[in-house]
């Protein structure tokens, strides 16, 4: 069983949970990371929990591996267990063997030894459960089963606090990959006395010989008087089934003292006789030093959180590599110009954190283009303007990346004064701790976002006269605050498990069904209003509600918020009625001041009729008929057109409620345009219409939206007859823009806006014309807001101004307006 | 040039309905009438030869009534012009009647009173044409007199004697009864007076019989 366990190395222990885990959540996540700790411990049981209450008396199974199959859960009492101490003592725990005298309780399950580690959250430092193994051997070497042990927690506690580690593991993993391929094996061929007959290139370099010096003489090295006993007991494992061995030992060779892992493999003969030995050598030497990176990152960082923890990082990334500095930062903006220290580890002392400029550092290249540089030697000469690096020989900075956006969130970098080598260690080692680092900068900043909605979640609970609602994927309540209680007459016991209507019903509307829809697809969350019977009477509550997903993407639950908007409506309602008392009366003035316009604009067709009624009497007095059909059928149509334009005429001064239906663009702005004909063509003012064919229709109410483009027409016009210039024109352009918004722009070739009133344009009473009153524009900002659009003025490039009106296909407002 | 041709009535309007009703009406009446949408179609399409008159409205895109009116004075054209209006205010209207305007009548209008000021115009076209014809005869007299001629035709014609232009002129006093004789042939009167009432006709328009 130890020979199991030293079989996995921390890497490949490693590799084993990101390669298990990577694509699991939540409960298969747990499944998968027990059975993989029972079959690379080579251990019979191995199960995680979490704890059911605080100070921890119970816990539940997450997960149970044991003797190669998964085991129902349970809960189950702490007293009496080792799991005990684990988790209320905060503590690892290893019981080697005997377990049964420490704790009787285990001993009818004839387990032997027993290892358990707590699961902390870092951010409260609360236990939230733990990881633990059983067996029914002993278990030795203490060091490397707790160091793998740490690996699972750390894991499993990721997994818990949801922290997406995964990726970044991912890419040190990948590292350590092009680290392993990139050595050379020794291959080394002895026969049974153990004579070298065969020495690889690899060899004789490594020791400094030659293949004919060394072949035909004994396999001896210079091995480390502490390995001596291990390559004795290797070497007669090859004369007794499994016939082969393996072995760690420091050796000596003409690069100094290296780690070789050595396998070997006896060939026997037809007498199952060893006749000669093939062994493999490696040289473990960095990959000893990445195994207690990780051993020294799990254990210095797994209890510490936020500035503590990247103080510890740094001063274990700075020894491990032997630095003289390394510090980590924060990004302050965003494409980064800025960064925060969060710790800085300086020759052997932490320094006062600080912010400064990336701009001429190489760190700009780190965080900027979120790659790694590395500058083995004159850093300083790249970046002469960076009075940081001066006596420094030697840079590599790691960018951190979000996890999920792969956005650059931060960076770490180490400086030195001596040129680095091993390029490819130091940024294995590097990539473990930026690893470590993004998960952590990453929890920070969702706990700090975490705790800021939950603030916000208390609050409004707290002071709410808001409604909390929360239901099931059915649309059936499971929660509802003590405020929606009492606004509904209701007990809590009353409304748990009725269905919740204000989403539901369809109640002879779609709104409410087409919102419940909603929450089932994303960003799944709606809006709605309801007009409902309460203890207060007919009340308006406005809702809105949100979908939690579980890890499937399906509705878990959904959690609704809802406020009682009728005073608020009362007020829209009433605002909204000035408005359109207001409007009324502004469109009354405008009428009145174009009085004579539009008694030319009547009298022209009064005009013709009289004249061929006159025309007709004469023909029918000398007896002449040729032409009087003629004659009153023109007299029919000029009739019609005078009372087109007193049909028109009233409308336009109708006051009467907002009525929105589905308006072509083009019919607006010609209605508006024949309204304004006469006073154009006596100002001589040249109307050119620019009307983008196929605009969609819009849904707003026609004769407000008459008034605006009426209100604008007539101030350019009003703007064309204050200047002087000779340019007569008012350009009128409708287009569409995507499938959203329609825009309609009125372009006057006038004076401009004088620059005092600029900015104050569209508020009441703010006019530039002498005899104005100054609503027309401000009645234009209200009626367009109330249609979800926007209304706003820009200076031509030439002379004048244009006045544009945005306004959505399909108003969101729609309802509010009703 | 001579105004034998019927005479018509012009009518300028940019309201088609109007310009079609006015062609109605004034046929009814058995006047000739032309329409023109516009005073450019007016004025690329009209001799000034024909006899007539004109109805002109006053707000018209492009050229106005009263511009058109201004213009036809400047070159000398006096046809007769009614004004039509769809609004009457009265600087447009004080400014026609001015510029010699018939009438200035606003829209809508009774067919008695636009003809009676259609038949006005038509009178005054004649008669302006029957000066003009007139005036055109005496110029063609005046045309065939020399120079010494028409020196001494000033000079009788502010009632100088024979003795005070031979001694003014410095000819003798038979010469200047040549002169006179020849004259009154030339212009074909019988008496001084009819000689000055003729050259005060034309006095207006050539300047070379001013003294």
């Amino acid at each position: 069983m130890t020979q199991n366990i030293s079989n996995k190395t921390p890497q490949e222990v490693l590799r084993l949970v990101i390669e298990a885990t990577t694509p699991a959540t939540g409960e298969g996540f747990f499944n998968i990371l027990m059975r993989k700790l029972t079959t690379s411990l080579g251990v019979r049981k191995a199960f995680v929990t979490e704890c059911l209450d605080y100070p921890t008396t119970r816990v539940r199974t997450l997960a149970v591996w044991a003797d190669g199959a998964l085991v129902e859960n349970k809960e189950f009492s702490l007293a009496g267990t080792p799991c005990e101490e684990v988790i209320n003592g905060k503590k690892i725990c290893f019981y080697p063997r005997d377990l049964g005298k420490h704790f009787p309780l285990e001993l009818q399950y004839g387990w032997e030894s027993y290892i358990g580690i707590p699961i902390v959250q870092p951010s409260t430092d609360k236990v939230m459960g733990h990881i633990a193994i059983l067996n029914d051997k002993e278990m030795n070497d203490a060091i490397l089963v707790e160091s793998m042990f740490r690996i699972f927690a750390a894991r499993a506690a990721s997994e818990l606090e949801r922290l997406y580690t995964a990726e970044a593991l991912q890419a040190s993993e990948e590292k350590y990959r092009l680290l392993v391929e990139h050595q050379t094996d020794l291959l080394v061929k002895l026969d049974n006395k153990g004579r070298l007959v065969f020495v690889s290139p690899s060899y004789c370099a490594l020791f400094g010989t030659s293949e004919a010096e060394v072949l035909g003489t004994q396999f001896l090295l210079s091995v480390h008087e502490e390995d001596h006993a291990a390559a004795r007991e290797a070497w007669s494992a090859l004369f007794q089934p499994p016939y082969s061995g393996r072995v760690r030992q420091r050796v000596k060779t003409i690069k100094g003292w290296r780690w070789l892992s050595w396998n070997a493999q006896a060939v026997l003969d037809d007498d199952n006789q060893v006749r000669e030995i093939v062994a493999t050598g490696r040289d473990i030497t960095e990959q000893r030093q990445a195994e207690e990176v990780v051993r020294l990152v799990a254990e210095a960082t797994a209890p510490v959180t936020g500035e503590e923890f990247f103080r510890s990082l740094m001063r274990r990334l700075a020894s491990a590599l032997n630095v003289r500095s390394a510090f980590i930062t924060q990004c302050l903006d965003y494409p980064p110009t800025r960064v925060r220290i969060l710790a800085y580890w300086r020759q052997g002392d932490f320094i006062e954190p600080r912010e400064f400029n990336l701009r001429d550092t190489p760190c700009e290249i780190v965080v900027g283009q979120g790659k790694i540089c590395y500058y083995p030697k004159e850093v300083a000469k790249h970046f002469p303007n960076d009075k940081g690096l001066v006596d420094l020989k030697s840079y590599i900075g790691v960018p951190i990346f979000e996890s999920s956006g792969g956005k650059v969130i931060g960076h770490i970098a180490i400086f030195n004064d001596k040129e680095m080598d091993d390029e490819l260690l130091v940024e294995s080692i590097f990539r473990i701790f930026a690893a470590r680092a993004g998960a952590e900068l990453e929890r920070l900043q969702a706990a700090q976002a975490l705790r800021a909605s939950e603030e916000k979640y208390r609050l409004l609970v707290e002071n709410q006269t808001d409604l909390v609602v929360k239901l099931d994927s059915n649309g059936q309540l499971n929660f509802v605050s003590p405020s929606y209680c009492e606004l509904f007459g209701q007990s809590e016991a009353q409304l748990l498990g009725t269905r919740f209507n204000p989403l539901l019903s369809d109640g002879g509307e779609n709104q409410p069904v087409e919102a419940w829809q909603k929450l089932f697809r994303p960003p799944h969350s709606c809006r709605t209003e309801n007009h409902v019977l309460t203890t207060q009477g007919w009340r308006w509550i406005a809702w809105a509600a949100k979908a939690s997903l579980d890890s499937q993407q399906r509705v878990r639950e959904i959690v609704a918020v809802g406020r009682d908007v009728t005073e608020q409506k009362r007020a829209e309602e009433q605002a909204r009625h000035h408005m359109n008392e207001l409007a009324h009366v502004s469109r009354l003035s405008a009428m009145g001041e174009m009085a004579s316009a539009l008694a030319h604009e009547i009298n022209q067709p009064l005009a013709s009729i009289l004249t061929y009624a006159h025309a007709t009497l004469r023909l029918l007095e000398s007896g002449e008929t040729g032409e009087l059909r003629h004659a009153v059928k023109r007299v029919i149509k000029n009739t019609e057109r005078a009372g087109d334009i007193v049909r028109h005429l009233r409308d336009f001064v109708r006051k009467g409620e907002p009525q929105r239906t589905l308006v072509k663009v083009s019919y607006l702005v010609r209605e508006v345009v024949r309204l304004t004909a006469a006073e154009a063509r006596q100002s001589g003012i040249n109307v050119t219409l620019d009307l983008t064919n196929d605009l969609d229709p819009i849904h707003v109410d026609n004769i407000q939206l008459q008034q605006v483009l009426f209100n604008l027409l007539r101030n350019g016009m009003e703007a064309i007859n204050a200047g002087n210039g000779d340019k007569r024109e008012l350009l009128i352009r409708a287009s569409q823009d995507g499938e959203n918004c329609v825009e309609i722009a009125v372009s006057d070739s006038g004076p401009g806006i004088p620059p005092a009133i600029a900015d104050r344009l569209f508020e009441p009473f703010v006019t530039s014309k002498p005899h104005g009153m100054g609503i027309g524009l401000s009645i234009s900002r209200s009626i367009i807001d109330a249609h979800g659009g926007r209304i706003w003025a820009t200076a031509n490039a030439d002379q004048g101004t244009t006045f544009h009106i945005k306004l959505p296909i399909r108003s969101d407002n729609d309802g509010a307006n009703i | 040039m001579a105004p034998t041709s019927e005479p018509t009535v012009f009518v300028v309007d940019d309201e088609e309905d109007i310009r079609d009703a006015l062609r109605m009406l004034l046929a009814s009446v058995k006047l000739k009438v032309e329409t023109f949408g516009s005073a450019g179609e007016f004025l690329a399409a009209y001799d000034p030869a024909r006899a007539g008159c004109m109805i002109l409205d006053v707000r018209m895109p492009g050229m106005s009534g009263p511009e058109l009116q201004e213009q036809l004075r400047a070159n000398n054209i006096s046809i007769p012009v009614i004004i039509i209006t769809g609004h009457g205010d009265v600087p447009t209207a004080v400014r026609t009647m001015k510029a010699g305007a018939i009438d200035v009548l606003e829209k809508p209008f009774s067919d008695d009173l636009l003809l009676e000021r259609v038949h006005q115009a038509l009178q005054r076209d004649a008669a302006l044409r029957t000066e003009q014809a007139e005036r055109d005869k005496i110029a063609k007299r005046l045309a065939r007199l020399t120079p010494r001629e028409r020196e001494v035709m000033g000079a009788i014609v502010q009632g100088k004697l024979n003795k005070v232009i031979a001694a003014d002129l410095g000819l003798s006093t038979r010469t200047v009864e040549i002169h006179r004789a020849r004259i009154m042939e030339k212009m074909q009167v019988r008496s001084v007076s009819n000689l000055v009432q003729m050259v005060l006709r034309v006095s207006g328009e050539g300047s070379e019989i001013s003294t």
